[in-house]
């Protein structure tokens, strides 16, 4: 018996013999050593309510992000179906059924694994990031669809939020996520996103680009090139999806001084700012030029030039920074100050000296610096949070470069990626246990 | 398109209830996604099925690079991160693929050795112009990786990485070491986000030891960033050479039964399958005819697109010309249905009739002379307007009951056809009908659509 036992334990690699000790480190290696790298790499997925981004863990950029769209429509003479891209469950979108949201997710989800991934779906365990605002009717059907239709073998779910700390190498923090749809703050501390004292703003990358369309609408000049014809406020179709993103994307940063208080309102009936505000932005403009060019298409004129004065470029983001008290809408930091009160006392010095902005938005530069001074005057201002206004600061590793290493927009994906490739554990979801009971992990459930 | 093949399934698991015609106004929103062209389609000949796009699962079968269509081993895909590792990479301007230069010698060096550097033969961009400059013309993707190995981004990432692996190691030694001390106890830690990570791992250890307040997150070293390295600069990705993304080809099996419908040759520069199970090569292709020759009846009005064209008056009787096709080489047998239309009434006047086996061109020539014949049979058969070779044109009539712009018309086509059950090849075509027991009657039924009106 004695023989046998030393056998087994040498076999097992735990015998103190110096043939144990060889083959120890052995059967103590990790899969990885002996199956390849890829032994234990997951597809990570962030599925937003805008952009789906997708790659593998262990890797430090996604290899495939592209928009969502939330839409068939019929192209070609054989009204081939492609999707129109608008972000998942868009506005303006019809109110789509289960099976669409199926159809549209798998359509997409598949997309890239055609193209970008290059494997078969079975291969993979996939990690997702999701954020706290993620619909649990997007959360189900992506779901279905990984585990159902491309038949995973398990997803498990990380908060984008804590999933965005991780990337700075911190635990506790204050998330705020400006998404596409809706921004929230999500407050971290030990590990552990505090849902339960979020803050959430309905406004996001979306209500940026409607705000811009106003601006330019009512600020903005198209010249055509065929000079006889004069100038002419610019339509509804030269101000189309596609360039009112790009002027976003490509052209607009964030002033850093916010207006006065006694320029703040908009103007009678809603219509953009108020007039003595317009004027103040015009004499506060940091630009070098004060008209910025723009080549755009109209078709009433033809081809021409878009005029769009260079404050409206500094300004697109007021709203969603300072909100709107006529129409009772929060701003940003109206948000992180909400989120501020409604945090245990003893953790609030901790998570405002670690401030990270993370989402698609985030990516406009300016955003984390205006924010942090918005922030500091507005704890400066009350007798309450003056104490706290010190401590306020940037979670982003490298301060003072706006947290450059990472895009703000790619952090949540960087964060999952990050934690499993260190083995990290998320929630998850088994398909032989969805197909049994169709049972999702939430935070929003008390049961899970 | 005109008419299309309904498909039955509801996403993930097939939808039994759904065998039907989907009803009343669910019928718009979903045609659109359960209906498709016949192109579109696969067939399943182990289940006699349709199988669209949506029910059939895809396997990659075969990795080559689009550019220079080298196929890639499975095993080196992932190492090469999924892009082709010769040197094929796309210009950062014009996405034109660029090839090597060779380029007077390195400044520093004075041994007067050449170096590379990638150029666009389109728009002129020299990779020299962002500081590219290679020592072989061969192996660049590993120099380019090489050098991405010292970004600002990569470091930060590996730095990250030993950091989170270093708290993972430490809170499992940890948790390890508490869990031996106090194993009696059975109390769980809340729920972490991260549920089984390290956060968890540590929560419960320390509360487990000291019996009081959870660790802080102070107890862990704090995460250190790599040093700022001043000649490492950010870069900007969009303005690099992408190395180019491989492609793949796909098979795609049935989910039901798992059967391969499709099979591609692995070799990049084949483009034939092996297996090829297309809806098109097994049940009938209908259409609408823009002219039928002879005098046969139903010819509307509107020749131009071959269909009746809206707005429909109520009670008049709008005649409907099919034409139905066979595509295999034995005869087949349809039955035609129509289903319910709100406030139309459809009458199929040809309910059943059999179709000729597909024969080859010459042979229909032959048929030519015959043409008569077929004339007679059309006016024997009632509702037959037109028939040729394997091809046969039935006539409904559409009689709607209220004034409308377009009209649905659902059909439930059953067809039948006698296959050998030993002689099906992998071409997905039944071969000869010859004499012998092993013969099944193989039946396939699924609903179709035509659409009628300007709406469509």
């Amino acid at each position: 018996m004695a023989d046998i036992g030393s056998s087994v334990a040498t076999r097992l690699g735990l015998a103190a013999t110096p043939a144990g000790a060889l083959r120890r480190p052995l059967s103590a290696a990790s899969p990885a050593l002996l199956y390849g790298a890829a032994a234990e790499e997951r597809v990570v997925l962030d599925v937003g309510s805008h952009t789906l981004r997708a790659g593998f863990s262990g890797d430090s950029a996604p290899l495939h992000c592209a928009a969502l769209f939330g839409e068939f429509c019929a192209a070609g003479p054989s009204g081939r179906r492609v999707g129109r891209a608008r972000g998942l469950l868009g506005a303006d979108g019809p109110d789509v059924d289960d099976e669409t949201l199926d159809a549209l997710l798998l359509e997409q989800i598949r997309e890239a694994y055609r193209t970008h991934l290059l494997l078969d779906p079975k291969a993979r365990k996939v990690a997702v990031a999701e954020s706290p605002l993620l619909p649990l009717r997007v959360k189900q059907a992506l779901c279905r669809v990984l585990l159902g239709s491309l038949r995973v073998p398990l997803v498990s779910f990380y908060p984008s939020s804590l999933a965005g700390l991780v990337t700075c190498g911190a635990m506790a923090g204050l998330v705020v996520d400006c998404g596409h749809r809706s921004s929230a703050v999500v407050p971290v501390y030990d590990g552990r996103p505090l849902n339960a004292y979020m803050a959430c703003v309905p406004m996001g990358g979306r209500a940026l680009l409607e705000g811009l369309r106003a601006l330019l609408r009512q600020f903005a000049v198209f010249r055509p090139f065929s000079g006889a014809q004069g100038d002419h406020p610019p339509d509804d179709r030269t101000l189309d999806e596609d360039t009112c993103a790009r002027v976003l994307r490509d052209l607009c940063s964030i002033a850093p001084r916010p207006a006065p208080a006694d320029r703040a309102g908009s103007a009678p009936g809603g219509l953009g700012p108020a007039p003595g505000r317009v004027e103040w932005f015009r004499s506060n403009c940091d630009a070098p030029e004060q008209t910025v060019r723009l080549a755009a298409v109209s078709p009433a004129h033809g081809r021409g030039v878009l005029l769009i004065p260079a404050w409206v470029l500094e300004r697109a983001a007021e709203p969603l920074l300072a909100g709107d008290p006529a129409e009772d809408r929060l701003g940003l930091v109206d948000a992180v100050v909400q989120c501020i009160e409604r945090v245990p006392v003893d953790t609030r010095r901790h998570l405002v000296s670690r401030i990270l902005v993370v989402g698609g938005v985030a990516d406009m530069p300016g955003l984390c610096a205006r924010l942090l001074a918005d922030l500091t005057a507005r704890l400066r201002q009350s007798p309450r949070w003056h104490a706290l206004a010190a401590d306020v600061a940037l979670a982003a590793s490298h301060a003072g470069q706006d947290g450059a290493v990472f895009r703000a927009s790619e952090r949540p994906w960087i964060g999952v990626s990050l934690a499993v490739a260190a083995k990290i554990g998320g929630a998850d979801v088994k398909r032989d246990d969805f197909i049994a009971d169709g049972a999702v992990p939430d935070w929003t459930r008390l049961a899970q | 398109m005109a008419v299309q093949y309904y498909c039955p399934c509801a996403g993930p698991e097939r939808d039994a209830a759904a065998a039907g015609p989907p009803t009343g106004g669910e019928r718009r929103v979903l045609a659109a996604l359960r209906a498709w062209p016949i192109e579109a389609l696969y067939y399943c000949d182990d289940c006699s099925e349709i199988r669209c796009p949506r029910c059939v699962v895809e396997e990659p079968a075969g990795y080559h690079c689009p550019n220079c269509l080298f196929d890639v081993p499975t095993a080196s895909v992932r190492s090469e991160k999924n892009c082709c590792a010769r040197n094929c990479f796309q210009c950062p301007v014009c996405t034109h693929v660029l090839s090597v230069v060779e380029g007077e010698s390195c400044a520093d060096d004075g041994q007067g050795r050449p170096c590379y550097s990638l150029a666009c033969a389109v728009c002129s961009w020299d990779s020299r112009e962002i500081g590219w400059e290679f020592e072989k013309a061969t192996g660049i993707s590993a120099q380019i990786e090489r050098m991405r190995a010292r970004d600002a981004t990569a470091r930060e990432y590996t730095g990250l990485l030993d950091y989170w692996r270093t708290v993972q190691r430490t809170a499992a030694a940890a948790a390890a070491a508490a869990a031996a001390a106090a194993s009696s106890a059975g109390q769980t830690a809340p729920g972490s986000a991260f549920a089984g990570g390290p956060f968890a791992h540590r929560l419960a250890a320390a509360s487990r030891r000291s019996g009081t307040k959870a660790a802080t997150v102070d107890s862990l070293p704090a995460y250190q960033a790599p040093a700022a390295d001043a000649g490492a600069a950010h870069r900007t990705r969009g303005g690099e050479p992408q190395r180019v993304r491989l492609h793949t080809k796909l098979s795609r099996r049935c989910r039901t039964c798992h059967h391969i419908l499709i099979k591609p040759e692995s070799k990049a520069q084949a483009t034939r399958f092996k297996i090829q199970l297309m809806a098109v090569n097994f049940l009938p292709a209908i259409t609408i005819p823009a002219s039928l020759p002879g005098p046969g009846g139903g010819r509307g009005p509107t020749k131009t697109a071959g269909l009746p064209a809206g707005p429909f008056q109520a009670g008049s009787t709008v005649p409907l010309v099919l034409r139905f096709t066979n595509p295999l080489y034995t005869e087949m047998t349809v039955a035609v249905a129509a289903g319910a239309v709100d406030g139309a009434q459809i009458d199929v006047l040809a309910p059943r009739f059999t179709l000729a086996p597909f024969a080859e061109l010459w042979e229909c020539d032959d048929d030519d002379d015959g043409d008569g014949d077929t004339k007679h049979a059309g006016r024997d058969r009632r509702g037959i307007v037109h028939h040729h070779g394997n091809r046969i044109a039935i006539q409904l009539e559409i009689t709607p009951q209220a004034a409308a712009d377009s009209l649905t018309v659902p059909l439930r086509i059953t067809c039948t056809h006698v296959d050998d059950l030993a002689d099906v090849d992998t071409e997905g075509k039944p071969g000869g009908s010859g004499p012998g027991s092993t013969r099944r009657t193989v039946e396939s039924s699924f609903w179709a659509y035509v659409s009628l009106g300007p709406a469509h």
